[in-house]
């Protein structure tokens, strides 16, 4: 009779264990791409060089990855909200006005964090998840970051 | 007088044709994808902020891209279902759309104003190719043209399949929206 009940409170607390593991990861929130840590860092040029030397070998290694990349500012844009409750967006692109190949990044204003926006030619450090590479000869080649955040150093 | 006239119809020609001869383009468009089930007590959606888009004025030609797993949504979870379940975007990393206005002639683009069309084309989505027409709006304003269309996109129709186990939340039909303001492309 112990035994019995012993192994039912096991099943509950099992159960329960499992229930709030599942409510968990039900409601896990994205990666805070401005607080975790990058899985690669590097510079712009070097990323850029990545992708145009081997784009198979630069899609596994840094594509869904978190990627902290230091580049020249090139431009920046603002995109207004679209739906109500959202908040503007901007674009950054970075890279060498010499490559043909840009790091564009996409950033919600919550990421923008505090600090001014930087300005063109600026050296900045972003960082996002790296979500491919678009070839492209008339409009020119991206890689693409979007979550992305501005990190101070 | 006479000469007058004529100059100003040669200058609204030349001013035309230079708009009408142009690309437009931008690699900041928006997609929202809208797999929520009339039952499902949450929305299952996405946005993508980083669509690239064509239009050749002159022809009506038009055409998107976009990177799958350039799509955000508020949870991780359902993020990592639609890349890794749904829409394998390992293996099929890009979506797109390749089409035209189908009464690019009722639009001009010299003039300010909404213009509604059809948009007619095919869209590539999980590696598979369907034909697409969607009603559609390009507004144009001070020289920037915004292109929208709003459709949907039978989910079986492109071997996306889901789960009996989920049907109550995600849709067999997806509402895919594009929106994109569009700038002058210098060639």
């Amino acid at each position: 009779m112990k035994n019995k009940k012993i192994l039912f409170l096991l099943l509950v607390v099992v159960g329960l264990l499992g229930a709030f593991y599942a409510y968990r990861e039900y409601n896990r929130a994205p990666i805070d791409t401005a607080a975790a840590a990058a899985d690669e860092q590097l510079t712009g040029a070097e990323l850029i060089a990545a992708f145009e030397q081997d784009e198979t070998g630069a899609t596994s290694r840094y594509v869904s990855k978190l990627i902290r990349v230091q580049a020249v500012l090139l431009d920046l844009s603002t995109t207004e909200a679209m739906t109500p409750g959202e908040k503007e967006s901007y674009t950054l692109v970075l890279g060498s006005t010499a490559a043909s190949t840009t790091i564009r990044c996409s950033m919600d204003s919550a990421f923008a964090g505090q600090q001014a926006l930087p300005t063109k030619g600026e050296t900045v450090t972003i960082q996002g998840i790296c979500s491919g590479y678009n070839k492209d000869e008339l409009l020119g080649s991206d890689i693409v970051l979007v979550r992305c955040a501005l990190i101070k150093e | 007088m006479l000469k007058n006239i004529f100059l100003l119809c040669g200058i609204t020609l030349l001013a035309t044709t230079a708009i009408d001869a142009q690309k437009f383009f931008t690699k900041t468009g928006r997609i929202d994808f809208n797999a929520t089930a009339p039952s499902s007590p949450e929305k299952i959606e996405a946005v993508n902020k980083t669509v690239t888009c064509v239009l050749d004025a002159a022809t009506g030609n038009i055409q998107f891209a976009v990177l799958i797993k350039g799509f955000t949504f508020e949870r991780a979870l359902m993020q990592e279902h639609f890349n890794e379940n749904y829409l394998e975007s390992d293996k099929f990393p890009k979506a797109e759309f390749k089409g035209a206005i189908a009464n690019n002639s009722a639009v001009n683009y010299a003039k300010d104003g909404d213009y509604p069309v059809t948009v007619k084309g095919k869209l590539t989505l999980h590696g598979e190719t369907r034909d697409v027409e969607s009603p559609g709006k390009i507004s144009i304003k001070g020289g920037k043209i915004s292109a929208s269309a709003s459709f949907s996109a039978v989910l079986g129709d492109y071997k996306v399949d889901v789960p009996t186990l989920v049907s109550d939340k995600v849709s067999k039909t997806a509402k895919i929206t594009v929106a994109c303001t569009l700038e002058p492309l210098k060639s």
